[in-house]
C-alpha cells in the first residue's frame, strides 16, 4: 500500500513540477506578447489567454488528450498515441500559463518606468536591463500570485486522473474500490496534498524573505 | 567643446513642446534651465542624451554630432544613443536607484557591463562615494537612505562612467530645502572638476546657488540666455517677472 501511494505522490509531484516549469516559460512568453509593441502579436496573445481562461480545466485536459490524438489521426492518417502524462503536462501548463501570464504582466507593469530609464541613461542595453533591473523587481511583485497559482496547479493535477494517469487521486480511488474503505484512502490522499501544500508554503515564505531583503524593516 | 544645439523642435502629437531651440554651452559651465512647468525644459534636457528624439534640428554634444533633419534609421540612432549616454550622465528627480542592489551594486553595474574589471570599478565606486560624503554607506540598501543621500548616490552612479556632461532633471524637487544644500555642494564641487553640467529646475534659489549660466524657457521658446549675472540684471521683462515669484 505504502509504495503504491509513494509512487502516486511522485507522479503527482512530477506532473505538477513539469507543468510548472513548462508553464512558467509559456507564461513569460505570453506576458511579453501581451506587452509587445506589435499590435497583431498583442491581439493574438490576448485572444489565446482569453480562450484558455474561458474553458473549464477538464475540457482543456480532454481536448489535449483526445482531441490532439484525433487531430493527428486526421492529419497523418496514422494513429499516434500521446502518453497521458505528456498530455496532462501540456494541458496543465497551458492552463497555468494563461493565469500566470496575467500575474507576470501586472508585475512587469508595477516596476516604475524610471527604473529602466536609469539603466538606459547609463548606456545599458535593453536586454541586460530587462534581466538585471526589471525582472528581479517584477519577481517580487509576482511571487505571491504565482505561489497561489502553483497551489491551484498542484490540485489541478487531480484532473489528470480522468485520462488514466495514476496520480494520488486515482490511486485513492483504485484502493477504495478494492478494499471498500473509501474514507481511509481519500483521507490519506487529502493528507498528502496538504503536506505538499504546507511544504510549498514554507518554501514560498523563504523566497519572499529573500526577494524582500532590500525593503527596510523596522525592528520594534 | 561643449554643447551646441541648433533649431531643435519636438511635438507630442499636436502639442509643440519645443519650437526651434538654439543655444551653446561652453565646456565646464554649469547651466541652469529655468521655466514654469510645461515650458519644455525637461523635454529639452532629455533630448541631450536622446531619451527623447527631436523631430528637427542638429545637436553636437560630447564630441558627437547628430542631425535630425534627415530621415534617420532608428536602429542606427539607437546604437549612437547608447554610445552617447556613456559620455552624458543623467540624474533624475526620483533618483531611480535600483532598490534590489546595494549602493555599491548600483554604482558598479554599468561600468562592469561595459567591460571595466570589477575590482577597478569597486575602487572607483568607493572613491566617488567618499567624494559625495557617503563612504560608509557602500553596503547599504537604497531604501535605508534618506532622500538627500539617495540623490547623492545617484550622482555618484552617473559619475562612474566619467561622463563629459552631466544632466540633472529637477534633482531637488523631491527634497526638502535643508537637504537641497547637500546637492548644491556636490554640484559646486563637480563644477571645479571641469565637467559640463546642465540642471533643470524651477527653484530660483537653488538655481542662483549653482548657475554659471542660465537659460530661461517659456512655452517652448528660449526667452533669456546668458551668464549668471542675468539673475541680478534680467534683460527681459518675462524673466524679471519669473524671478519675482
Amino acid at each position: 500500500m505504502l509504495d503504491l501511494f509513494l509512487n502516486a505522490t511522485l507522479m503527482t509531484l512530477g506532473l505538477a513540477l513539469s507543468s510548472l516549469v513548462l508553464g512558467m516559460i509559456l507564461a513569460g512568453l505570453l506576458a511579453l506578447g501581451e506587452l509587445s509593441r506589435f499590435r497583431l502579436l498583442r491581439y493574438l496573445t490576448i485572444s489565446w489567454v482569453t480562450l484558455v481562461r474561458g474553458l473549464p480545466e477538464i475540457l482543456v485536459v480532454f481536448f489535449i488528450y483526445f482531441g490532439v490524438t484525433h487531430l493527428l489521426f486526421l492529419l497523418t492518417d496514422e494513429f499516434i498515441e500521446i502518453s497521458p502524462f505528456t498530455a496532462g503536462t501540456v494541458a496543465l501548463s497551458l492552463i497555468f500559463s494563461a493565469y500566470a501570464s496575467q500575474t507576470l504582466r501586472g508585475a512587469f507593469m508595477a516596476v516604475p518606468r524610471g527604473q529602466s530609464e536609469a539603466a538606459k541613461a547609463l548606456g545599458i542595453s535593453s536586454v541586460r536591463c530587462f534581466y538585471r533591473v526589471v525582472l528581479p523587481q517584477a519577481w517580487r511583485h509576482a511571487l505571491p500570485g504565482l505561489g497561489n497559482q502553483w497551489l491551484v496547479l498542484l490540485k489541478d493535477t487531480a484532473l489528470v486522473a480522468l485520462i488514466g494517469v495514476t496520480d494520488l487521486l486515482r490511486q485513492a480511488q483504485l484502493l477504495s474500490s478494492k478494499t471498500y474503505e473509501p474514507f481511509t484512502w481519500y483521507a490519506t490522499a487529502g493528507a498528502i496534498y496538504l503536506v505538499i501544500t504546507l511544504i510549498s508554503q514554507h518554501c514560498l515564505d523563504k523566497m519572499k524573505q529573500k526577494t524582500s531583503q532590500h525593503i527596510r524593516t523596522v525592528d520594534v | 567643446m561643449g554643447i551646441i544645439v541648433e533649431g531643435l523642435s519636438k511635438a507630442f502629437g499636436s502639442t509643440k513642446v519645443l519650437k526651434n531651440i538654439s543655444f551653446t554651452i561652453p565646456r565646464g559651465e554649469t547651466t541652469v534651465l529655468l521655466g514654469a512647468s510645461g515650458a519644455g525644459k525637461s523635454t529639452l534636457l532629455r533630448m541631450l542624451n536622446l531619451l527623447e528624439t527631436p523631430d528637427k534640428g542638429t545637436m553636437s554634444i560630447a564630441d558627437m554630432a547628430f542631425n535630425f533633419n534627415d530621415s534617420h534609421n532608428s536602429r542606427q540612432l539607437n546604437k549612437q544613443a547608447c554610445a552617447l549616454r556613456r559620455k552624458v550622465g543623467m540624474v533624475f528627480q526620483q533618483y531611480n536607484l535600483w532598490p534590489h542592489m546595494t549602493v555599491l551594486g548600483n554604482l558598479i553595474e554599468a561600468p562592469v557591463v561595459q567591460g571595466m574589471p570589477k575590482e577597478q570599478a569597486t575602487t572607483k565606486a568607493r572613491e566617488l562615494l567618499e567624494r559625495v560624503g557617503l563612504s560608509e554607506k557602500a553596503d547599504a540598501w537604497p531604501s535605508s537612505l534618506s532622500g538627500g543621500q539617495q540623490q547623492r548616490v545617484a550622482i555618484a552612479r552617473s559619475l562612474m562612467l566619467s561622463p563629459d556632461v552631466l544632466l540633472f532633471d529637477e534633482p531637488t524637487a523631491a527634497l526638502d530645502p535643508a537637504i537641497t544644500n547637500q546637492v548644491v555642494e556636490v554640484i559646486r564641487e563637480l563644477s571645479h572638476s571641469g565637467i559640463t553640467q546642465v540642471v533643470v529646475t524651477h527653484e530660483v534659489e537653488f538655481a542662483r546657488k549653482i548657475a554659471s549660466k542660465v537659460i530661461y524657457l517659456e512655452d517652448g521658446h528660449i526667452v533669456e540666455d546668458g551668464s549668471s549675472d542675468h539673475f541680478a540684471h534680467p534683460r527681459t521683462e518675462a524673466f524679471r517677472r519669473y524671478l519675482e515669484h
